[in-house]
């Protein structure tokens, strides 16, 4: 599988996660809101650290490019992460309306990155990448250590 | 490989903010020219202070803030940023603000210098502008359909401008002859070239992203925009050649593909996976009302052949369609680059181990409430139902519709000029840490 339908499939699979969390939330359902916010979470570090520790290294090794974009998309995935704390912060505290507006802002983050990855970084990827590069099984079997 | 690729998160704050911040000030004049002016400004479709206050709203509105907004989105949709921002932006704002306010003026003061210096600089713009966007999309990697279309409306800019230029020919020289007729093309281009067609540029992206729903249907991305391209194009090529049954024809086209596209906007925001109540989305959802009914009014004119409600319709798309559009995204891009371009700083300063001078970044909801948004668009709302009964009824309506416009546009400048004195006082805060 393409590495650009494989990670864009999912990242719509994190924004269902999200979606249901802050739907959660704005029911004030804590006990679901936690589980699924939890879900989330961890399907976004599976993500991440997937980038950054298998596809942003090899990308950089077949290309020399180091400071390039993956450069920029691991500042975003910090500042993605920044959110995340605070996420999870306002959820500890019970406040919906600070998870509501952290989640505002993190949708936006998350969204805008994700279309410089589906647009331009993944096809550049499936472009100087070997498609045998098993990415799928590769990716379902990913656990970030 | 792909000179110029640059992921970066976006040009500094002031790049668009000058534009962002300027739209609602010629919102605000526009409408208080009408108050100022009374109904009489209505009794023909080409009375001096109508045509102005049209232009300060396609021009020093919507214009403005859509280039703003480009400058900001092209960096992050297609990788491409223009080059030097601070600067080009700079003076293509400048020309951009001194044409549109000297094109309103000429036609409230009646001095011809004015529409000179007007299209001196609106030339200047909008070439300046045009060539450096479509340099760049021509040359980003990405394949989205956006990108097409984005350059359909760069060259739909370009053939309204090319109008506007000739048109206001005739009101800077007299011996030059008045080709109304030219009229109808130079609006057909700028309202449904350029703006309908970079709002679908940017629609077919952001809705799916930002209220998670499924994509637009593939054929539709591909193939709405170059419809109403050619059926623009149809449009302009029976001023040379004139056959009624081709006017018909791509009248019917052009409102089928509109009422298409507010369709199926529609019904991605009906079946959209987050659930929450956001303010934007009123904003998508009423645009797209004014879109579809700007729609059906075409469709039953292009079969019945009566004559245009040219008010209505322009209240409908100007108003209702494109400037409901353009303030809705106002309230997602402003707190969201406040809020980047203050978690940035932050960045640096862990980056360079000065944690201690690290400030708090408030979420978006916190730099501005969206209680404040609400009223503005309560106000808004309200403004376009009386505008559009001041189009049926303008001796009843006026004033009321006038009023509440005033409003709504004060509300705006209110709330984005809050967000920008909010975002700096955070960086004295940064600087004095």
């Amino acid at each position: 599988m393409h590495i650009k339908k494989l990670m864009s499939q999912d990242h719509k699979d994190c924004d269902l996660l999200f979606a249901k969390a802050e739907t959660a939330v704005s029911s004030e359902d804590w006990a679901a809101a936690t589980q699924t916010f939890n879900e989330f979470i961890e399907a976004m570090e599976h993500h991440l650290s997937f980038e950054e520790k298998v596809l942003f290294p090899a990308f950089e090794e077949a290309t020399g490019i180091t400071m390039g974009p993956t450069e920029m998309m691991r500042m975003e995935h910090d500042q993605m992460r920044v959110l995340l704390v605070e996420m999870r912060d306002a959820l500890e505290r019970q406040h919906s309306d600070d998870y509501l507006g952290v989640a505002d802002t993190m949708l936006i983050m998350m969204e805008q990155h994700n279309m410089k990855e589906e647009q331009i970084l993944y096809d550049l990827m499936d472009q100087r990448l070997p498609e045998e590069g098993h990415w799928q099984q590769r990716f379902q079997e990913w656990e970030n250590t | 490989m792909h000179a110029g690729l640059s992921l970066q998160q976006s040009p500094p704050f002031s790049v668009p903010a000058r534009f962002l911040v300027s739209a609602p000030l010629f919102g605000l004049l526009a409408a208080l020219v009408m108050l100022w002016h009374g109904p009489e400004m209505l009794s023909n479709r080409w009375t001096s202070e109508l045509l102005a206050v049209t232009h300060f709203l396609t021009l020093g509105f919507l214009a403005m803030s859509m280039l703003g907004a480009m400058m900001q989105l092209m960096p992050v949709l297609m990788g491409m940023m223009i080059p030097r921002p601070v600067f080009f932006s700079g003076i293509i704002h400048a020309a951009l603000f001194l044409g549109s306010a000297s094109l309103g003026m000429a036609w409230l003061l009646h001095i011809n210098a004015l529409f000179m210096i007007a299209m001196a600089s609106l030339l200047f713009s909008f070439s300046m502008f045009i060539m450096m966007a479509a340099e760049r999309l021509l040359r980003t990697p990405s394949r989205h359909a956006t990108r097409t279309l984005m350059l359909l409306a760069l060259l739909s800019l370009a053939i309204t401008a090319g109008l506007g230029l000739y048109l206001a020919m005739s009101y800077s020289d007299a011996a030059f002859p008045l080709a109304r007729q030219l009229t109808s093309l130079h609006l057909s281009w700028g309202l449904l070239g350029w703006v309908g067609l970079l709002i679908m540029a940017v629609a077919y992206q952001v809705i799916p992203m930002f209220q998670i729903t499924n994509p637009y249907p593939l054929m539709l991305q591909r193939w709405l925009g170059w419809l109403i391209f050619f059926a623009l194009i149809t449009l302009s090529l029976i001023q040379i050649w004139p056959l009624a049954i081709l006017k018909t024809i791509s009248h019917l086209l052009l409102a089928i593909c509109l009422l298409i596209f507010a369709l199926t906007t529609f019904w991605l925001l009906h079946t959209r996976r987050r659930q929450l109540p956001d303010l934007t989305l009123n904003f998508w959802r009423l645009a797209m009302v004014s879109l579809a009914l700007t729609a059906l009014i075409g469709l039953s004119l292009s079969v019945s052949g009566m004559k245009p409600p040219a008010l209505l319709l322009g209240v409908l798309i100007i108003h209702g369609f494109a400037m409901t559009t353009v303030n809705g995204m106002m309230y997602k891009i402003m707190p969201f680059l406040i809020w980047l371009h203050l978690s940035s700083r932050n960045k640096t300063l862990r980056d360079n181990d000065q944690r201690a001078s690290q400030i708090k970044v408030p979420h978006m909801r916190k730099i501005i409430p969206e209680a404040a948004g609400l009223w503005q668009f309560r106000a808004h709302l309200a403004s376009l139902i009386l505008l559009l009964l001041t189009a049926l009824w303008p001796q009843w309506f006026f004033y009321p519709a006038t009023v509440l416009f005033v409003i709504a546009q004060a509300l705006l400048l209110f709330n984005l000029s809050s967000a920008v004195r909010f975002y700096r006082a955070k960086l004295a805060e940064l600087a004095s840490g």
